[in-house]
This record gives C-alpha cells, sequence and structure tokens, in this order.
C-alpha cells in the first residue's frame, strides 16, 4: 500500500495530491495519505466524503494521523457535492455605494436565503466575509438555520487567520481556496458576492 | 415567533436598527415582505420580550415605525399578524 507522506506540506497541498492519486487509484483501492494536523485531517475528510469515498483515519503513537481514503465503486464518484446553488460571499457588506446599508442588505440576503428552497448548497466565506460567519455576526442564527436545512457552511482559514478570527468560527466549518475554487467550479448554479 | 417593525423608508429601518443595536436589542434585519407592502424595503426583527424597550428606543429616537406586526407560522406558511 502506497502513502502519501504530507507531513510537513502547508494547506492545501495534501489535499491536492490526495486528489491527483484518487483520479488514478481504481474502485476498491485505498489512498492512504499520512499529515501531521487536523485541519488536513478535515479537509482531506471534506473532499473524500464530498466525492463519495469512505474515509477513515488514525491518530498513530508518534501524533501524526494516517488518513485512508476508499475509492467509490464504479470508479465514478458516488456523489457530486457541488451540485446545486452556491453562494460565495467575500465581503459583509452587499454593494458598495454605502456600507452601513450594504451591511444591512447583506443580512437581508442572508436571511432570504433561509426562505430558498431547497437552500443552497454550500455558503462560502472568504476574504471580509468570515465576519459573518464569526461571533458577533448578526447573520450568526440564519446560518445556523441554513446548515439545519442541509448548507454547508465553510470559511476561508486563511482569511479567519488574517484577521485573527480562527478561533470565532461559529457556524460551518474551516476550508481552503481548492475546496472554494472546486466547489465554485462544480456549482449547478453560482452566486459570487 | 418575533415582532417585525415595517418603516417608512429604507433610511428608517438602517437608522432603527442602529439604535436598537446600540440600546443593547438584538435585531435581525430582513426584506420586507411582500404581503406587508410593495416595493423592496428592508424591515426588522426582534423577540417579542424586546417588543417595548424597542418601541422606546425607537421613539427616543425619534423613529416612527409604519407597522408592527407579529411572525409566525401557521400551517406551514408564515404569516404576519397586525399588532
Amino acid at each position: 500500500m502506497t502513502i502519501l507522506d504530507m507531513t510537513g506540506q502547508p494547506c492545501p497541498r495534501p489535499v491536492i495530491e490526495a486528489k491527483k492519486a484518487l483520479g488514478a487509484a481504481r474502485p476498491g483501492e485505498t489512498v492512504s495519505v499520512l499529515v501531521d494536523n487536523d485541519i488536513a485531517r478535515q479537509n482531506l475528510q471534506k473532499m473524500a466524503e464530498g466525492l463519495g469515498h469512505e474515509f477513515s483515519h488514525e491518530r498513530r503513537g508518534d501524533g501524526l494521523i494516517l488518513a485512508g481514503i476508499k475509492v467509490a465503486g464504479g470508479g465514478r464518484p458516488a456523489r457530486d457535492n457541488g451540485a446545486g446553488l452556491v453562494v460565495a460571499i467575500g465581503r459583509d457588506c452587499l454593494g458598495g455605494a454605502n456600507e452601513e446599508l450594504g451591511k444591512s442588505l447583506m443580512k437581508s440576503f442572508i436571511f432570504s436565503l433561509t426562505e430558498l428552497e431547497p437552500p443552497p448548497a454550500h455558503i462560502l466565506f472568504f476574504n471580509g466575509g468570515v465576519w459573518l460567519s464569526t461571533a458577533g455576526s448578526a447573520a450568526l442564527d440564519d446560518l445556523a438555520s441554513l446548515a439545519g436545512k442541509g448548507s454547508r457552511i465553510a470559511s476561508c482559514g486563511a482569511c479567519l487567520n488574517y484577521f485573527k478570527l480562527t478561533d470565532k468560527l461559529a457556524v460551518g466549518q474551516v476550508t481552503n481556496m481548492f475546496d472554494i475554487v472546486s466547489t465554485m467550479a462544480q456549482a449547478g448554479r453560482l452566486i459570487n458576492l | 415567533m418575533e415582532a417585525v417593525f415595517t418603516f417608512h423608508n429604507a433610511g428608517e429601518a438602517i437608522g432603527g436598527e442602529r439604535r436598537l443595536l446600540e440600546g443593547g436589542v438584538k435585531v435581525k434585519v430582513m426584506p420586507l415582505p411582500a404581503s406587508l407592502g410593495a416595493g423592496c424595503g428592508l424591515c426588522l426583527r426582534v423577540a417579542p420580550g424586546d417588543l417595548d424597550a424597542s418601541l422606546g428606543l425607537l421613539r427616543a429616537a425619534d423613529i416612527s415605525p409604519q407597522g408592527l406586526y407579529l411572525r409566525g407560522v401557521e400551517g406551514g406558511q408564515t404569516v404576519y399578524t397586525p399588532l
């Protein structure tokens, strides 16, 4: 069994390399990936499960995490996690002429997403958009409601880090640009704000 | 169940939101439902327990809401009952 050693590799390299290996693997085959942090493990899990593969992992005695991704039968992903509506939000203000109006409009926009049927498949936050998914945001209740309806909510880890908000993420998961681009590229419909 | 304030214009809704936040009221913004008026205005939602305090804060700021409703769900549909 081949093990991809991704210890010491920066985000999103483990996901990129694992995805390449999965592309070359046969149905039923397991691709193993060794990583040294839990965020990398989470990103691998999101990617694998999003593509319909089986995911498992174990924390070894040396502290490293060995992830196993078993390729879905038939050689094709069991489902496409990008299908449906994807909403990508890069700021906490809707429109640019007036910031106060824009912030109210953004809250109104996110509330309106809760009324959509079906709800968006993915809501992605990056750059200033991460202020909406973190503690203190007035949109948290609506985002939690969307998560409860099945929307996947994800915020850019680099952006959370830049704004010193990593510990304040209040809804959804941390993600990376590889996942954001991949999700946008596979979207059935995309709203990019 | 939430109390919903409607306003004469978007500027009053935004000013009202600002005053309520300054007054410590947890207020949420939402689009004006078509059943409550034409146009594309904004309205504000507060918990029913914050209704009196919200009215006081708005009046102190010289903002008179256009309407006040209770927002609830009946038979799976969202309904707005005038207060």
